[in-house]
Formats: C-alpha cells, sequence, structure tokens
C-alpha cells in the first residue's frame, strides 16, 4: 500500500470520529461586542433621584 | 443599599445593569417610561423603574425594604425570556458615541410607531463621587441617552439595522470607565400605557487591532539591504494609543529595539512604517524579526517575519 493511501485512510478515520480542522471553530468565534439570544434577558433598572 | 444589590449581581455575573439620572436632568426619553407606567399624581424619590416601566417603585423604603423589594423585582425579570434578538457594536469617535445595531423581533407582534417601538443607547460611566451623598445611588451614572423609533414596521421575525449616535459627552471623568448598552422597548397595549422592554444588550466600545509585518527581498543576500514594513491596523471601536517595539535580528545594522508611539484612530484607522536594515556582510542565516503592539486600551499584537528560512510544510491538527 502507498504512502498516499495509508495517509488518506489515516484522515478518513480521524473525520468519521468527529476530529474537525481548526478552521472550523475559527469560523465560529464571535467578534468582541456582540451578544446573543443565547443568553438570558439583560435586566436594566433605572432610577432618578436628586444629587445631594 | 441599592449599591449593594448591583454589586452583589455583578459579583453573580447576572446580566443585570444598574444605572442613575439626575431627576431634575432627565437625558433622553427614558424617565417619560416611568411616567407612561405611573400614570399623574404626587411621588416621592427616587423613582425606580426595571425595564422601561414594566416594573417601577418609588419613594423611599429604607432598609432592608428596598433591598428586598427591588431585588424581587430583578428576578422576576431575570425568569423573562427575551422578545428580540439584539447585535451591537459601540464605537467611541472623539467625544461622542455611534452604535451599529442589529434588531430581530421575536415579540410574536409588529414593532412599529403605532406601539411606540424604540431603540436605546444609553452611555454610563462607572463614577463614585467624593462626596458619597451626591450624583450617587448606584455609582453608574447615565451621561447619554438616544434613540430612534422603529419606522416603518418591523414584522416578528424580521431583522433590521438601525445606527445611533451621541452628542459630544463634556461630562465624562473618565472615559475608560464608560460602558454602553442598546436596548428596544414597545408599548404591549399600543399607543398609551406601560412599556416593557424586549431586550437589552451591552455596547461596550472595545480595542482591538490587527499587526502584520514583512520582509523584502526574501531570500535576501549577505551585505544588501533588507527592507521591514510594519502596519497596525486598529479594528475596534476606539482610538489607540499604541507603543510598537521591534527587535531587530543579530546580523543587521543597525541592531537593537526600534520603538515608535502612534495614535491609531477608530474607526479603521492604520499605522504603517518602512524602514531598511543591511544585512552583514557573510551572513547567509536566517533572520528572525519579532513586533510587538500593546496599547493603553488593553489591546495587543505581535508578528514575526523569518527571512533566508528553510520552507518546511507541516500538518495542523486540533484537539477540542
Amino acid at each position: 500500500m502507498s504512502r498516499l493511501v495509508r495517509v488518506f485512510i489515516l484522515l478518513s478515520a480521524a473525520l468519521a470520529l468527529g476530529w474537525q480542522p481548526a478552521l472550523t471553530h475559527l469560523l465560529a468565534a464571535q467578534p468582541p461586542g456582540n451578544e446573543s439570544l443565547a443568553q438570558s434577558r439583560l435586566v436594566v433598572l433605572e432610577t432618578f433621584m436628586r444629587p445631594g | 443599599m441599592v449599591d449593594q444589590l448591583a454589586n452583589e449581581y455583578a459579583a453573580a455575573s447576572q446580566p443585570v445593569v444598574f444605572l442613575e439620572q439626575n431627576v431634575d436632568a432627565p437625558l433622553g426619553n427614558r424617565i417619560g417610561r416611568w411616567w407612561a407606567a405611573h400614570g399623574s399624581g404626587s411621588v416621592t424619590l427616587p423613582l425606580i423603574m426595571i425595564d422601561s416601566g414594566h416594573q417601577i417603585s418609588n419613594g423611599y423604603l429604607g432598609n432592608p425594604g428596598a433591598y428586598n423589594t427591588y431585588k424581587a423585582m430583578v428576578d422576576a425579570e431575570l425568569a423573562r425570556p427575551p422578545q428580540a434578538e439584539i447585535e451591537a457594536e459601540g464605537w467611541r469617535l472623539g467625544n461622542r458615541m455611534h452604535f451599529d445595531v442589529e434588531l430581530t423581533n421575536l415579540s410574536g407582534v409588529a414593532l412599529s410607531t403605532s406601539n411606540s417601538a424604540t431603540v436605546h443607547a444609553l452611555v454610563y460611566e462607572e463614577h463614585t463621587p467624593v462626596d458619597p451623598n451626591v450624583d450617587h445611588i448606584t455609582g453608574r451614572i447615565v451621561r447619554a441617552a438616544v434613540s430612534t423609533g422603529v419606522s416603518p414596521a418591523l414584522a416578528h421575525g424580521a431583522t433590521r439595522t438601525f445606527t445611533l449616535d451621541t452628542p459630544e459627552l463634556s461630562n465624562v471623568v473618565d472615559w475608560t470607565k464608560v460602558h454602553a448598552i442598546v436596548l428596544v422597548d414597545y408599548r404591549p397595549a399600543g399607543s398609551s400605557g406601560a412599556y416593557d422592554m424586549l431586550q437589552a444588550v451591552s455596547a461596550d466600545a472595545r480595542p482591538a487591532l490587527t499587526v502584520r509585518k514583512q520582509a523584502l527581498p526574501d531570500p535576501v543576500q549577505p551585505g544588501k539591504p533588507l527592507t521591514y514594513t510594519i502596519r497596525v491596523a486598529n479594528v475596534g471601536g476606539m482610538d489607540l494609543h499604541a507603543t510598537v517595539t521591534d527587535t531587530l535580528p543579530a546580523h543587521v545594522t543597525p541592531p537593537g529595539v526600534l520603538t515608535w508611539t502612534p495614535t491609531i484612530t477608530a474607526p479603521g484607522g492604520v499605522w504603517e512604517h518602512t524602514f531598511v536594515v543591511t544585512v552583514e556582510t557573510g551572513y547567509t542565516g536566517a533572520l528572525v524579526n519579532q513586533v510587538e503592539v500593546t496599547t493603553e486600551e488593553g489591546a495587543t499584537g505581535a508578528a514575526v517575519t523569518i527571512s533566508n528560512g528553510h520552507k518546511i510544510y507541516l500538518p495542523v491538527t486540533l484537539k477540542t
């Protein structure tokens, strides 16, 4: 069996077992500054008062 | 006491923001939400409002009465699901703030001027005055409140982008303690009655940068010039006060460490610098050069060039 065929079989097996290339995770990273609905409601309490 | 409650939620990483305004000089239309929920009549301070008036309170409740009352109100709101998805990013442009907002309506009804649907940005500063009795109950003072109506109507499930801009903020004491939230509210009953908040998110301006470095030519011959180009781009939401430090490789002239201190403006400012060194006569090995960038705002970056290196290709894997 040639070396190329062995590498192909090993790579196929790794993918079948759930291995994912790093790029997938890089693309999934969320940019800074954003929030998503996956989070719960952000509750806002506002007070109005007289200084002093 | 409200401070204590706010600090407890913050320590528990709960998504709760406590804000404060001067009742005699309220910003934007936020206090109108309190009156919309209460109706006319005499009241006593402080006025307390949660989620645009979904719950309100007024009057000094003492301790532990206020603590328990406000905590119960906040906990009830935390149990409610959001009814909108908001993605928001804040930009500090000089002494103004700009917001890019993407709103997806998940309320089940169309949002429009008919139900007073409005997108707000509230800019606040963590600020505790020297005299704790002045201008202080939550330690988070609103510095700007701007809004824009949802018009034309935004159907359930639909998404739209909005932009908001504050005026010049002359009242900020320390910009490093400035934060912002973006929220959307509406009147469930239509054109009258109390408002309710659909969702709110953090929209702080954040520092971010990218660093690139180029060395030409590659390979470079002994005794010949080698040109380095450093490029730092501001990809964040505020101006960057940077320190760029380049550690030159051995075997080039001049040797040593070079430093620059550029200010790179937002949005999208770029600082680029090119300089030339000469490779030592007779030297044919690799030349490794590293540039590091730090900023007063906290963003950092680095880049490395390797001239005359031997290229080998290795498989890359990642364990997750």
